[in-house]
């Protein structure tokens, strides 16, 4: 009976370690275009061509460039560079609770207008044709908000000086609001909580490392 | 003169009074819902007088094919159908396309009426039902407002009213902002409450207004004066149990005063809560469904105060700013269960051996 | 060897047709509800689910049906779920590998296959009983009839609720989408109307055959 059992273990395991074998690179290369594609998105004036994107880990302790294939998972910051080496954008990851689950959002921060100028939607599970992925992004005006949304900080650099927030639909007053969709309300305001807190913890850090992430540029280029 | 002379008829004890039938009872609530559905028409026009006569017709109309199909007598002439399409009219939105009124009508008939059985078998609310199908069907156009009182409403429709079968209505902003007087915003006070930026925007709202009806809101739902008015002639008739809209109105008025004392700031006051929304129409009217209700007298208490309990949770921390549909189809699936906790002792039998055969 | 001794009856049209018809899973079994309505909000995502699920079927069959002389009675129903994972496992990993959409839309469902009970079932009552080729071609049937169930959702659901099918536009930009038949209730809606349709035929063939009974019977 155990032999049996262990007869058909060792086929399945077999069979499995197969397909993972030949899968596995194929998974991790449209998983990295995947990415590439929604970093380049939301960096404008980007040419998708020359471009290279360099992944970091960045957090209190520091700031850690990650190799492509070793430490993607921990990657939490993306930077843009032109073939030339020079900063182009930086991308960051964003989430916060929308209308049915949490909306996550990748965005893309210019630190020489120290605002945002990109937004994509990784995932939002919100009610198709108001507050999905494809309905959000297809409004105009909406995306409109998210090509130059104000995250300048304050004078001590520790937060930002105004907090992103979402306004009724027409109410947009301040470069630092969204102007969101009426009848999408909650999922309007969930991407701009998420822009929020992730600005807030985020580019603070990122400007401390400003310096070394444009000279990192040029170590990337030469190698 | 000779007209005078009356035949007093007398009678000894004991006089047996026969109870109200079945269509006796639906009729008087369709007198009751009419001067309802006179204001809504009055305050929003021709729209509101299109509305409620397609769901109605589209109710009755679903009613009779079903009776057809199924080879059964025709029970239409009992009015429970014309109550279910003027209810469900009442909760839609003026300017709600006609088209997805009847889409409601259709829904709330043939899913929660006819396929549980017909008359007394529904487990749920036909009305809610169907507008509950069009809440998530169609979300757009069912939270687009028109304001109420605008100037022409007796000579032209709301431009989405007549949007053609399967068709997007269009935007009415412009529409609105042509025959708004003073500034209408496209929400109602709920929505103001929930949605809007000032977190004191429930206090700038008239409780009188509230009170009469003169605000944005579903066609039916805005006068909380007539509608208790009507509620209550049922409830001297005795054609509608008073307790259940009494426990439901309690129980909302209870728990959002226990959180407007909690903090007055985040939080509307109680009498908000009841005047706002659906609020009335839903205890008087739906919440009292004969059927979908529990039946024992300590049942319709606790029956009415859940779904007033729910109703304010849902419309305070859910993703809505209106919440008294889903509560009262919560109450309703929870009636059997509340029928069967609150059985009353039978007489003559003692309370612990109650349980036993 | 008890069903050489028995002359098992050979594979005929019916073996094949059975699955995908007369006995069909979703329509007449009301087997595999999970998936038949978690992921046919669209074409795309029914046909995926559906394809993953007749690939898992007939492998898994296959080789039950192959090793149903070596697996002892204690354990087969452990045997079958090892089994079927491994092919669930292949399916997962080869989907991820050919559409990242596709296994983003399905998510959790690829998995949940292996707790399909049309799977499992066909494996405990058909593969373990029978020769090799002749469970292909039933697991083959059954596995065409779930994914002919998951398309007729699929498209229904698509069409009212996106107004598209396979993301074609057909009714152009004027289109209202019900939004609610992409959501879980649509779901079962369009299940409901579908088995209505189906208990209704069946109806109405019932009736023939007691007419023509009586109609053949009445002359003599």
């Amino acid at each position: 009976m155990i032999r049996t059992l262990g007869l058909i273990a060792m086929i399945s395991g077999l069979l499995v370690v197969m397909v993972v074998k030949y899968t596995d690179p194929i998974i991790k290369e449209k998983e990295r275009l995947a990415l590439e594609q929604a970093v380049f998105q939301v960096i404008p004036s980007v040419d998708a061509k020359t471009a290279t994107r360099v992944s970091f880990a960045l957090n209190k302790d520091g700031l850690k460039r990650l190799d492509e294939h070793e430490g993607a998972g921990e990657a939490n910051m993306y930077a843009v560079y032109d073939d030339a080496g020079k900063l182009l954008g930086i991308a960051l990851q964003a989430a916060a609770q929308g209308y049915q689950d949490v909306v996550r959002t990748l965005f893309g921060y210019n630190p020489d207008c120290q605002c945002i100028v990109g937004m994509t939607i990784m995932k939002s599970t919100d009610t198709p044709g108001m507050g999905d992925k494809h309905t959000l992004e297809n409004n105009k005006a909406f995306m409109a908000n998210f090509t130059a949304l104000s995250a300048a900080l304050a004078t001590d650099q520790s937060k930002l000086a105004h907090p992103i927030e979402a306004v009724t639909h027409g109410t947009k007053t301040d470069p630092w609001q969204v102007d969101a969709i009426s009848g999408a309300t909650i999922s309007s305001r969930a991407i701009a909580k998420g822009l929020n807190t992730s600005a807030q913890k985020m580019l603070p850090l990122v400007t401390h490392h400003l310096p070394v992430l444009l000279h990192n540029s040029h170590q990337a280029n030469e190698r | 003169m000779t007209e005078k002379q009356q035949i007093v008829e007398l009678r000894t004890a004991p006089h047996l009074r026969q109870a109200p039938s079945v269509d006796q009872i639906m009729r008087n609530v369709v007198y009751a819902l009419l001067p309802v559905c006179a204001f809504a028409v009055f305050q929003f026009g021709l729209s509101a007088l299109a509305l409620i006569l397609v769901v109605t017709l589209a109710c009755v109309g679903t009613e009779q094919l079903f009776c057809r199909l199924s080879d059964k007598p025709t029970t239409v002439g009992d009015f429970s159908a014309v109550i279910t399409g003027m209810l469900l009219a009442l909760t839609l939105p003026p300017g709600f396309p006609l088209w997805m009124a009847a889409v409601a009508g259709f829904v709330g008939i043939a899913l929660a009426k006819v396929m549980f059985g017909g008359i007394g078998f529904n487990v749920f609310n036909p009305a809610l039902v169907g507008r509950a199908f069009v809440q998530a069907a169609f979300p757009v156009a069912i939270t687009t407002w028109t304001p109420a009182f605008a100037p022409g409403r007796f000579t032209e429709f709301i431009p989405t009213t007549w949007t053609l079968p399967f068709v997007q209505p269009e935007s009415v902003s412009t529409w609105v902002k042509n025959v708004a007087v003073d500034g209408f915003s496209g929400a109602t006070p709920l929505a103001l409450q929930k949605f809007g930026d000032a977190t004191h925007a429930h206090i700038n709202i008239d409780h009188a207004d509230l009170f009469l009806g003169m605000t944005a809101g579903s066609s039916g739902e805005t006068s909380a004066l007539l509608i208790l008015l009507c509620g209550a002639y049922l409830a001297v008739r005795r054609m509608m149990d008073w307790r259940i809209p009494a426990a439901m109105l309690l129980g909302a008025f209870l728990t959002s005063g226990s959180f407007f004392l909690l903090d007055n700031q985040a939080y509307p006051t109680p009498l908000f809560t009841l005047l706002s929304g659906g609020m009335m129409l839903g205890a008087v009217f739906m919440a009292s469904d004969m059927v979908a209700s529990p039946t024992t007298p300590l049942g319709v208490w606790v029956y009415g105060i859940l779904i007033g309990f729910m109703t304010v949770i849902i419309r305070l921390f859910g993703g809505l700013p209106e919440g008294v549909m889903y509560a009262i189809l919560f109450g309703n699936a929870a009636a059997p269960l509340i029928g069967a906790f609150t059985q009353p002792r039978v007489y003559g039998t003692g309370r612990n051996k109650a349980t036993k055969p | 060897m008890n069903e050489s001794s028995k002359r098992s009856k050979p594979i005929t049209l019916d073996t094949f047709w059975r699955g995908v018809w007369k006995e069909n899973p979703v329509f007449v079994m009301v087997l595999g509800l999970c998936p038949a309505l978690a992921v046919t909000n669209t074409t795309f995502n029914a046909l995926g689910m559906g394809l993953a699920t007749l690939f898992v079927l007939v492998c898994s069959s296959a080789l039950v049906s192959l090793l149903r002389n070596v697996i002892p009675k204690q354990v087969r129903i452990a045997s079958y779920i090892v089994i079927i994972a491994t092919f669930v496992t292949i399916v997962d990993y080869a989907i991820h590998a050919i559409s990242l959409e596709l296994y983003n839309a399905l998510g959790a469902f690829i998995q949940l296959i292996v707790a399909n009970c049309v799977i499992l079932g066909r494996a405990e009552s058909y593969a373990s009983k029978n020769r090799i080729t002749k469970s292909v071609v039933n697991a083959a049937g059954i596995g065409i009839g779930f994914t002919f169930a998951l398309l007729c959702l699929g498209t229904v659901r698509e069409i009212l609720g996106s107004g598209t099918i396979l993301e074609y536009p057909i009714f152009g930009d004027a289109f209202q989408p019900w939004v609610v038949m992409v959501l879980p209730p649509g779901g079962f809606f369009v299940i409901g109307a579908w088995l209505l349709l189906f208990s209704w035929l069946k109806e109405r063939k019932q009736r023939r055959v007691v007419q023509q009974e009586e109609a053949a019977r009445a002359p003599g």
